[in-house]
Formats: C-alpha cells, sequence, structure tokens
C-alpha cells in the first residue's frame, strides 16, 4: 500500500510529510530529501520545521488549523533548488488523533510559463523606468549645466551646490561646502538678507569673467529663515549686449568710424597730454567735394559706398595712434598726435589731396567715381584751446581752401 | 537558539534578494532576475536564526501574497532610493505587514545607495515617522555591503528583546 502511494505521488510530482501537533515527523513520501531544507535532519520524530524552514513563525496558525479555525495552510510558488512548488498543509483526523500532513507540489509547466513571463515583463519595465529616468535626468542636466545653484545658511556659507556649480570652478563639493560664497563670487554688496536678486561676477575655470544674475529664494523652518537657495544665471550675453550698444554710440553706423563724441573725447585727452608735454597736435577737417553730385549721378547707394571706401582709405593712411572720425554727411576729421611745422602740415595736406586723386572707386565696370577732397587744417594750441573751438575753426579753414 | 521569520518587502526591482544574498552568502551579481513566488534563506546571528522570506515584489498588476507574511516576527519594507515611487510605496508596504503582523517591528532599507541620489536626513526622519514601529531607516547598498550587516542586526535585536520580555 505505501508503494502505491508513493507511486502516484511521484506520478502526481507531489510529496508529502505527515506531522503531529508537536511538529514530530510521523511519516514522509520517498524523494523527500531533494526537497527539504536540510535533509540530514528528515527522520521520524524529528522536528519538521529543521527541514521546512515554511513551518518556523507558524505556530500560532498551526495551532488554529488543529482546533478546525481555519481549513488549510497555502504557499504558493516555493523556489526549492530550480523548481517551483506549491506547499499546502491541511488537518487529517481519523477515529483516534489528529495529524497534519504537509504537501509539496511541483508547479506545472504552465505555471512555469506564467511565471517566466511576468519575470521577463519585470526586466523590462525595470529597465524602461531607468532610461525613462536616464533620459529625463539628462534632460535636466543640459538645463541644469547652464544655471549654478547652490544654498547658503543664514551665515552666508555654502550648504549645497549642483554639479552646473562644480563644473563652472572645477572643483569638488569637498573644495566648495562650508566655505562663504563671496570665496567664489564677487558683487558690490555682497549682503544678501532682504533681497531677492542680485547681480554676480564670477571667474571661471578658464578664468573668464561670467556676469550672473542671481535670484535668492529663502527657505523656512517653522516661520523662520534658516537657509537661502540661490539660483545663477549666466548674463554674460546681456553684457555683449551693452556693448554692442556702446559701441553703437560711438561709432558711424555706415563706416564704422569714431564718431564727433569720441573725436571730441579723444581731442580732451590729448590737449591734456599736450599741456603737460608742451607738444601740440593737427587737426584736419575733409570736405568731400561735390558729394551731391555723386548721389544724384549714380544714386544713395553709391554715396554710401564711397563714404564707406573714403572711410577705409583714410583709416588706412593713418599711423595706430592718429583718429579718424566722421563728424557729419561727408565730413571727416583725422587727429594727428603728432608735433608738425608749417611746412610738415603743407606736406601732409598735399599728400591727404593726393590720397584721393588716387583712390577713386570702383562702383561697377563702367562706373568708376573720382572724388576729391577740400581740407582745412588747424592745430592745438595755436589755433583753439578746445575741441568744439578745434572743429569751427578747421571747417572755415576748409571752406577757404574750397572757395578758392 | 532562538529562530524566527523575517520577511522582506518591497516593490519589483528594488533588490530585496540582492539584499539577502549580501547578508547570507556575502555576494552580488549585476544582473537584475526578478523573483517569482518565495525563495526562504537561514542565517545566523547573534542568538538568533532568521528565516529570511525573499518574497515576489508588489507591480502594478500583481500585489504582494498577503500569505507569506503570515506568522513573521519582523519586516524589512526595502525601496530603491532613486526610485521615487519606491518610496512612496513603503507606507502602503507598512499597512499591509501590520495588517498581517500586528505591531511588528521594520526596519525601513532605502537600497542602491551607491548611486549618486539626493536623498537626505530629513526624508529619512520622515520615513522613520510613517510608523510607530518603525525601528530604523537605513540606506544600504547590497552592491558594496553598506548598511547590510547593521539593518538585520538592528531588527534582530528588536525583536529578540521583545520575544525575551
Amino acid at each position: 500500500m505505501q508503494n502505491i502511494t508513493n507511486l502516484i505521488c511521484l506520478k502526481s510530482n507531489i510529496s508529502y510529510i505527515v506531522f503531529d501537533e508537536n511538529f514530530s515527523i510521523l511519516d514522509f513520501s520517498d524523494h523527500l530529501e531533494n526537497l527539504v531544507d536540510e535533509s540530514e535532519h528528515l527522520m521520524f520524530g524529528a522536528d519538521i520545521r529543521d527541514i521546512m524552514w515554511e513551518l518556523v513563525g507558524m505556530e500560532e496558525r498551526m495551532h488554529e488549523l488543529y482546533e478546525n479555525s481555519t481549513y488549510e495552510l497555502h504557499f504558493p510558488m516555493i523556489l526549492k533548488g530550480n523548481e517551483y512548488y506549491d506547499l499546502d498543509i491541511e488537518l487529517f483526523e481519523d477515529s483516534v488523533d489528529k495529524y497534519f500532513i504537509a504537501y509539496l507540489s511541483k508547479k506545472t509547466r504552465e505555471s512555469l510559463s506564467y511565471a517566466n513571463t511576468i519575470k521577463e515583463m519585470n526586466k523590462k519595465t525595470l529597465i524602461y523606468e531607468s532610461e525613462h529616468k536616464q533620459s529625463k535626468e539628462e534632460h535636466y542636466q543640459l538645463i541644469n549645466k547652464r544655471v549654478l545653484n547652490f544654498n547658503v545658511d543664514m551665515d552666508g556659507r555654502i550648504t549645497l551646490v549642483n554639479d552646473a556649480f562644480l563644473h563652472f570652478f572645477d572643483l569638488g563639493r569637498d573644495e566648495i561646502l562650508g566655505e562663504h560664497f563671496s570665496l567664489f563670487f564677487k558683487a558690490r554688496d555682497l549682503s544678501i538678507e532682504d533681497k531677492t536678486s542680485m547681480i554676480f561676477n564670477a571667474l571661471n575655470m578658464n578664468s573668464e569673467m561670467v556676469a550672473f544674475h542671481a535670484n535668492i529664494i529663502p527657505i523656512q523652518k517653522d516661520g523662520v529663515i534658516n537657509e537661502n537657495i540661490i539660483v545663477c544665471q549666466d548674463i554674460t550675453y546681456l553684457r555683449e549686449i551693452e556693448k554692442e550698444l556702446e559701441f553703437a554710440s560711438e561709432h558711424d553706423s555706415l563706416t564704422g568710424l569714431c564718431n564727433q563724441f569720441i573725436l571730441f573725447k579723444r581731442v580732451d585727452e590729448l590737449i591734456k597730454k599736450c599741456d603737460k608735454s608742451g607738444d601740440s597736435f593737427m587737426f584736419c577737417f575733409i570736405d568731400v567735394d561735390n558729394f551731391k553730385a555723386v548721389n544724384d549721378n549714380y544714386g544713395h547707394h553709391a554715396g554710401d559706398m564711397l563714404l564707406k571706401h573714403i572711410a577705409e582709405i583714410l583709416s588706412d593712411f593713418v599711423r595706430k595712434d592718429d583718429l579718424v572720425a566722421r563728424v557729419g554727411g561727408d565730413k571727416f576729421v583725422l587727429l594727428f598726435d603728432m608735433t608738425f611745422t608749417k611746412e610738415s602740415k603743407k606736406i601732409m595736406k598735399k599728400r591727404i589731396e593726393d590720397l584721393a586723386q588716387k583712390s577713386s572707386l570702383v562702383y561697377t565696370q563702367d562706373d568708376i567715381i573720382d572724388f576729391s577732397f577740400n581740407i582745412g587744417v588747424v592745430s592745438y594750441p595755436k589755433d583753439a584751446d578746445n575741441a568744439a573751438d578745434l572743429l569751427k575753426k578747421a571747417d572755415k579753414a576748409m571752406y577757404k581752401t574750397k572757395k578758392k | 537558539m532562538l529562530a524566527y521569520k523575517v520577511v522582506m518587502v518591497g516593490d519589483f526591482g528594488v533588490g530585496k534578494t540582492s539584499l539577502v544574498k549580501r547578508f547570507v552568502d556575502n555576494s552580488f551579481s549585476e544582473e537584475y532576475l526578478s523573483t517569482i513566488g518565495v525563495s526562504i534563506s537561514k542565517k545566523a546571528i547573534n542568538d538568533s536564526t532568521l528565516m529570511l522570506w525573499d518574497i515576489e515584489g508588489h507591480t502594478e498588476f500583481k500585489p504582494i501574497f498577503k500569505q507569506y507574511l503570515s506568522g513573521a516576527k519582523g519586516f524589512i519594507v526595502v525601496a530603491d532610493i532613486n526610485r521615487q515611487n519606491t518610496i512612496e510605496s513603503i507606507q502602503r508596504h507598512i499597512e499591509l505587514c501590520h495588517s498581517s503582523v500586528k505591531n511588528a517591528p521594520i526596519c525601513i532599507a532605502l537600497n542602491k545607495s551607491d548611486i549618486h541620489h539626493t536623498l537626505d536626513e530629513n526624508d529619512m526622519q520622515k520615513l522613520k515617522e510613517l510608523s510607530e514601529f518603525v525601528v530604523e531607516v537605513y540606506k544600504t547598498s547590497a552592491k558594496e555591503g553598506s548598511a547590510v550587516a547593521d539593518i538585520f542586526n538592528e531588527l534582530d535585536e528588536h525583536i529578540s528583546k521583545s520575544i525575551k520580555k
């Protein structure tokens, strides 16, 4: 009879152990040693909890089962070796006594296939989540790279920094945390109390000065500000715009030459210099002769091209320390930072006149525009003692030449 | 020697199996093999023998099988420190543990702490305050082994004391 039971169990992939309410093993099926946890303890009278760890801690439940308050215990999908088993424990009662029977039934191929599908799904979900997170982080990092964030305590000491901060200064976290933020940022006033924004300057790892707009966000704990988050955005581009606007306010937009404002500034500088050294300088006013005719005959574009052309040849003509300015429609000024004699003034005037004659504008293949200059030359301190008067006098001198 | 059951609870992929493997065999594998059902391991520490139930993690479409929690003397609720959704699940896991075993002590393992993370002491304190039965919150790394033995020792100390009372 025992053999037949074992045969049925083997065929149905079931193993069993019979035990009493004290967990003492009373009987078990063949081949059970491969399924229990410590097979050397598998023997009649041994404590089943030594070979079936599933029953450790189940004393109360087993008692309930013994008292028939529950019908059975079921633990599905227990991994033993490489196989999965379901464990069911039932109470068996005959006319004499009550016993427990624990069945271990090996899982069918179908249920294992289901389990493997779940495994695959979990794996794929995890990979998807990880990739999704990575892509989100990369996206965040791209934005974050350009924004420096750090936290400071109420003494201005740095308590937290983001990666952009580390990258910008090319420093490690340990070199930054605990330091006062003024070690890294400069500003006119470094007090952040009661401020919502500030302008900071900082030298990056390449020793380039970068300007930041800093938002200051206070963090409150129990109604008291105990830290500030500082978010710094690079505003160097605004400085570039500022430079462009400054250049535009000081230069002629058509020719790129200095305008009257810069000319006068430079004259003031030279006056100061000459007053100290006793030197002089020459102020040369140039008017393009009959410029109106160029506009009338060739059009305004040709007129503009001619003015650009003249700006170029005059710029090429002067030395590095001299200055060329456009002070009106077809009027230019050359400022020579050097002492002149009466004779050398004449020579210079002649050279400029010759320059025009040698430099006709080739507007198109068929349109070659000749031009000439009317020139008035004055010098400091002989003819005037300030920029405006030098300009007036030079203009008058030019008219005299024109009338001749 | 005192023998009792401890169940590892948490979402799938948080490293429950890795923590058990590090603690029991002092081994670690980078390969992720999702646990199906339950695998039981035995480990002796101090004067106790722990039966560690490494159970299938909770997923959106498959909840934790409550029967596995039955008879446990304590729980380790595990979350991935870099997956916010698994940290948010901790509360639900604590409730599940206590619906099965009232007032059982729980240690929280914020695993994979070897990877860069932003969780700070305040966040950990908040997790500890989720239940009066949360004994301690640890940042663990099954990969590097950090705080792995600590969390099991802490739970054992707590359980041993309460059983001896």
